[in-house]
């Protein structure tokens, strides 16, 4: 509680303390208050704790008048405790303003008590940072560290601040970033993010931001900025409230004169009246949605998923098509070898065993899935370890120089690939420009022996070929593809639960590879070969067909024209990444398709609770006024209504963060 | 262009719509979104525009709907 809160409480309680003294005391007086004296000493009495906190309530309102605002709720509540006051229910009349102010003070605690749980679950700040400045470390707050000053991060801490790691090896937790505990081990070079936990080495970090531009900070502003981009429906309660209170005022007016007119009962229906006023004041209705999308975005944020905005929450959680690029998002950018193509008359295992003869001492990642697939398929050779024990003709090469006693001896070719001399023979592993070179007879470093034409060399526009050759001759290529990420297929059986029918994979890549992962991931529809441009086209017909939200899964780098034009478009594997977290309405912060099933799950629970509390706040008031017309005494209640909406709505948007 | 100000110890959300509807109505304000719960602004004003102020009108918009709230920066 803030001070303004406390002081505010103090008077609340004070208040109610003297009303129910003013109420017993005046009950066992043995007093006749029809005596003009007795009358007033009465009046006063109450009229006396009525303004302990009624002159805030009646300067408000006297303030708003004058600035034209009639129905504003410190004037509505005037009028009713005036009204109250008339027909002389004096200690109703306190009622009024005292649980008007108890529910002002409630939603205060309450919203800002959400606020902090909200804020805390991302729980990213860090108090203190250890800055190293003239051979002394000194403890800062973070705040003071400019970019490019020198941090310790000691073990188990929280790493205040983006940086550079200078010195130091330790394990890295960015659970609180990525909402997944996978440790990451860094050391010189690498870069660490703030409100990632450093958990075992001391580690000198030269720091790259300053905190307001630093990872945690951003995803914290990003949370709370969120707010600003309101959801449909909060817009739509805005315009209802805006209605909801003339409404209510005209018929508190209307009930107060009619009846009373025809009946000349006034007392009967000035209380009437009186209940309307009360459950006139809009703020738990208007609140209890961005309540709910609040909670939402911070749950989110805490699962590692970042939303821009609460529009964007409402949108996912009608997600009706799903369409996702390839690289990156449905594949892992690990390459493995996809195909084997054996060159006519050439066994497939003559070719594998040759590749891994010359691929065996390479460690470019290609080479390294040529080996890796070796291994599994158990080519002569590929037994044991990295450190080569046995090629087949070549003993004993001696690692990584790649040279070995007997003098084979693997030279990089750069950019195009390998070539391993053993004895009288050459081995060529490489691309097409090598193949070209080779077929030409002009290889660069003179070893090319000139070749036979290749007629079925297969033409692989974008996944890796490896063509093999032994000397002159061609023995067959090695088709290496972009692997499906192991989550893929899980993922999206996922999203068909949840209703989104219609997945989509749109790639530049080439119809084979593309067919394969769809078929791997569990896709059925897929467009190969698309120049950007018409991945563009190809989305624009996805939402024109599609009747609900079209949500678009993409690196975030390469693809932004397209994450603008989806309903909601979704980044992935974009920590520290500033281009792909500016275009997107959506950042998953690493880069696990699991991660898109969730969001709408939780997108979907939020529009739950918001439409719940909206139900419950609508029925609590119907509830009072009903009663209330039809004669009974329901004043405490109606002043209650307001309050206990607004604590239902807040404990259920804070089921949300569970 | 697009600027944050805080706005702090509003009393219910209803008053962060009303004072969105009259930061809305100021002659250089594209758009305006006020969020009771991350207690913050969001102004987009025309670049021509003078932040400053615009920054003195929007205060006292805010002091008028709710005098007891503080706005910066």
């Amino acid at each position: 509680m803030t001070k303004r809160q406390k002081r505010e409480l103090a008077r609340l309680i004070i208040t109610g303390i003297l009303l129910i003294a003013a109420v017993l005391l005046f009950r066992l007086l043995p007093l006749d208050y029809r005596n003009p004296v007795f009358f007033a000493i009465r009046l006063a009495a109450f009229a006396a704790v009525f303004l302990i906190v009624g002159i805030d309530v009646i300067a408000g309102a006297a303030r708003n008048l004058l600035s034209g605002r009639l129905l504003d709720e410190k004037f509505l509540m005037t009028v009713a405790s005036v009204a109250a006051f008339a027909i002389g229910e004096y200690p109703e009349a306190v009622a009024i303003v005292l649980f008007y102010g108890v529910g002002e003070l409630f939603q205060g605690v309450a919203v800002r008590r959400s606020k902090d749980s909200i804020k805390a679950l991302a729980s990213l700040r860090s108090d203190v940072a250890h800055l190293r400045a003239g051979g002394d470390v000194r403890d800062v707050s973070p705040a003071d560290v400019a970019a490019g000053s020198i941090i310790e991060v000691r073990p188990g801490e929280l790493i205040p601040l983006d940086g550079r790691v200078l010195e130091g090896f330790s394990l890295v937790d960015a659970k609180s970033l990525t909402g997944e505990s996978v440790p990451v081990s860094v050391g010189p070079g690498d870069a660490v993010f703030g409100g990632t936990i450093s958990s075992d080495g001391l580690l000198v970090i030269e720091t790259t931001r300053e905190l307001g531009q630093s990872s945690q900070e951003k995803i914290i502003s990003m949370v709370e900025n969120a707010a600003l981009n309101k959801s449909k429906t909060e817009q739509f309660i805005t315009k209802f409230a805006n209605v909801y209170t003339p409404v209510v005022v005209a018929a508190a007016v209307l009930i107060a004169v009619i009846p009373s007119l025809i009946t000349g009962d006034w007392g009967r229906w000035l209380r009437s009246a009186i209940v309307f006023l009360v459950v006139s004041c809009p703020c738990a209705l208007v609140v209890s949605i961005p309540m709910a999308f609040f909670a939402g975005v911070g749950k989110a944020s805490k699962r590692g998923i970042m939303v821009k905005g609460a529009e964007y929450l409402e949108a996912l959680a009608e997600a009706g098509a799903a369409v996702f690029d390839k690289t990156g998002t449905i594949t892992s950018g690990q390459f493995a070898v996809a195909e084997v193509l054996p060159a006519a008359g050439v066994p497939a295992n003559e070719l594998l065993a040759n590749a891994l003869e010359a691929e065996r001492l390479s460690n470019h990642p290609v080479s390294r899935a040529v080996v890796q697939y070796c291994r599994e398929n158990k080519i002569d050779g590929a037994d044991g370890d990295d450190v080569p024990d046995g090629i087949t003709g070549t003993d004993g090469i001696d690692g990584l120089d790649g040279r070995d006693n007997s003098g084979a001896e693997l030279t990089e070719l750069s950019g195009r690939g390998v070539c391993l001399k053993a004895g009288d023979d050459r081995i060529y592993a490489g691309n097409r420009r090598l193949a070209n070179e080779i077929l030409r007879g002009a290889a660069s470093d003179g070893t090319a022996p000139g070749g036979e034409a290749i007629p079925d060399m297969p033409d692989n526009a974008d996944g890796t070929a490896i063509f093999v050759f032994r000397n002159e001759r061609y023995l067959g290529a090695i088709i290496l593809e972009d692997t499906v990420k192991p989550e893929a297929a899980e993922a999206l059986d996922a999203l068909k639960r949840q209703g989104v029918d219609r997945l989509v994979m749109l790639s530049g890549d080439n119809e084979k590879a593309c067919g394969r992962a769809s078929q791997a991931a569990g896709i059925r529809e897929y467009k190969s070969e698309l120049l950007p441009g018409d991945k563009m086209d190809e989305l624009k017909k996805i939402l024109a067909e599609n009747r609900k939200k079209t949500v678009y899964l993409g690196d975030g780098i390469n693809d932004a024209p397209v994450l603008a034009l989806a309903d909601v478009g979704i980044a992935m594997g974009s920590m520290g990444q500033d281009a792909a977290v500016e275009a997107a309405d959506c950042v998953i912060m690493n880069d696990d398709l699991r991660k898109l099933p969730e969001a709408i799950a939780i997108a979907r629970k939020t529009r739950r609770i918001a439409t719940e509390n909206v139900m419950i706040a609508l029925a609590a008031k119907l509830l009072v006024l009903i009663p209330a017309i039809l004669g009974a005494s329901v004043m405490w209640a109606a002043v209650f209504a307001d309050v206990g909406i607004l604590i239902i709505a807040v404990l259920n948007a804070m089921r949300l963060m569970k | 262009m697009k600027k944050y100000i805080k706005v702090e110890e509003l009393c219910c959300a209803h008053c962060a719509g009303k004072i969105e509807k009259e930061v809305k109505k100021l002659p250089c304000v594209i758009d305006c979104s006020v969020s009771f719960m991350a207690e913050k602004m969001l102004v987009e004003f025309e670049d021509a525009a003078s932040f400053d102020d615009l920054f003195e009108s929007i205060k006292k918009i805010c002091l008028k709907v709710e005098p007891d709230c503080r706005v910066s920066l």
